[in-house]
């Protein structure tokens, strides 16, 4: 069972110029999100696992979901080290 | 370019998408030194989130370097407004704790209930309103937390009974302008502040709620700031008016009322006027067409002037508030606190009572002249 991301409490966004800044509670500087990033924020609106994350965004691209895991792996871990998202087993 | 062009430009940007915009953008991107007007143009007048809503929308067509530039400083901006709005929570947070209602104001609040995006609004600091009675409460909170005020006031307990307010800034620097009222001068005491803590209106940052405004009493201090901030306001609250009458559908009658109860007709007056002149807007609602045909009294005219006139000075502020406070004993306690200040009101503004006395009585000649 994979584990499930959701946004983290107190973070603060804007969007600007197809990007997402964000200002995790701890952070002293917003974090940038562009490309993928911006659309796995919006997605986050609602808790998710990595499956359906993946899925979702495979949709989209046209691309086999398991090749999109890799992908998007290293971003979650950013974002959720940045103190802007967390994730639950 | 002319100061004509840039002004043209200017009010493009800061009418964009608005009903009735009529300024045209240019055809073509701008050349760089113009453009390069513009984007100072578009930092001065906090114009930026509209800016870049223009490029996107294909309204105003740039260069990629241009688009890139005008991205960095919409970036800047919005990094900037994240981390008022933190420090935002944070003195909401500290209010929370010690009891003391409140109402987030202007910019803060503007971006989340007035516009489609929170990042249409670009401002430079947080202004937050506190009843009258928790006033002392209030400074005593955010002193607690490390704010310090800028100016402290003429005599103990001037503020609460009179002051517009104070400024303070937290250890990082950040600015937050605690209110009382909205202004300062005669149109500042005619306003009901007891009524504007018996409504709100709210919006969401960071999953926690805020408070503002209703939205008539909004209306009416966006107006207040555009009509009397300034003597030459900034586009954004004039755009801020025009938002609330194009896009918010105000009832035009439930903001007469309230604005014939506070004494405050020819404040909305002169600030819708205002703005449909600056903005060149084509569109009319009721009150754009109330606003034109709106004769104000020798005496709304008169206080306009302490605030637009040639001699908008403090000086000239306080002596006509002088005149609009209710009762002889009022008036007494205003004009001995501001006589006779403590020296640290003095001292704060560089000044001892000679001077301060001067500048009094010059004050006085003026709007004698005047």
């Amino acid at each position: 069972m994979s584990r499930h991301f959701a946004r983290a409490p107190g973070v603060l966004s804007r969007h600007t110029a197809g990007r997402v800044l964000l200002l995790p509670p701890a952070a002293e500087r917003p974090v940038e999100l562009a490309g993928t990033g911006v659309l796995v924020w919006e997605l986050l609106a609602r808790p998710r696992s990595e499956e359906d994350l993946a899925a979702v965004l495979g949709d989209r691209y046209g691309l086999a979901p398991s090749a999109i895991v890799k992908d998007i792996r290293p971003a979650l871990r950013a974002l959720e080290q940045s103190g802007a998202i967390r994730s639950e087993p | 370019m002319t100061r004509t062009d840039l002004a043209g430009l200017l009010r493009a940007v800061a009418a964009h998408s608005l009903p009735g915009a009529t300024e045209p953008f240019p055809p073509r991107p701008l050349a760089g030194a113009t453009w390069e007007q513009l984007l100072g143009g578009v930092r001065s007048q906090r114009l930026a989130g509209h800016l870049l809503h223009a490029i996107a929308a294909g309204d105003l067509p740039v260069t990629d370097g241009q688009h890139t530039e005008a991205a960095e400083l919409h970036k800047a901006a919005m990094t900037h407004v994240l981390l008022l709005e933190r420090r935002l929570l944070h003195v909401l947070e500290v209010f929370g704790a010690n009891g003391v209602d409140y109402r987030v104001l202007k910019g803060a609040a503007y971006a989340h209930v007035l516009y489609p995006d929170p990042a249409l609004r670009v401002y430079g600091d947080s202004d937050v309103l506190v009843p009258s009675r928790a006033w002392e409460a209030a400074v005593a909170a955010l002193t607690g937390a490390g704010y310090r005020r800028r100016w402290p006031q003429p005599r103990a307990g001037f503020d609460r009974r009179f002051g517009k307010g104070g400024m303070f800034t937290d250890p990082q620097g950040y600015e937050l302008d605690l209110h009382r009222t909205f202004v300062l001068g005669p149109f500042g005491l005619t306003v009901d502040l007891d009524e504007l803590f018996t409504s709100s209106s709210s919006f969401e940052v960071g999953g926690r709620t805020l408070l503002a405004l209703a939205p008539e009493a909004r209306f009416l201090h966006t107006c207040y700031h555009a009509a009397l901030g300034s003597v030459n306001p900034r586009l954004v609250p004039l755009r801020d008016v025009a938002q609330h009458l194009l896009a918010e559908h105000l009832d035009p009658d439930a903001v007469l009322e309230v604005a014939r109860r506070w004494s405050a007709e020819a404040v909305v007056a002169r600030a819708v006027s205002l703005t449909w002149r600056r903005l060149a807007l084509a569109d009319v609602v009721p009150l754009s067409v109330w606003a034109r045909r709106y004769e104000p009294s020798a005496h709304e005219r008169w206080a306009l002037s302490t605030y637009n006139g040639p001699d908008h000075s403090y000086g000239a502020k306080t002596l006509a508030a002088v005149q609009t406070l209710p009762s002889m004993r009022d008036r007494a306690a205003f004009l001995y606190a501001l006589l006779l200040p403590e020296r640290d009101y003095l001292a704060a503004r560089g000044t001892g009572y000679l001077r301060w006395w001067r500048r009094g009585w010059q004050a006085l000649l003026n709007r004698e002249q005047v």
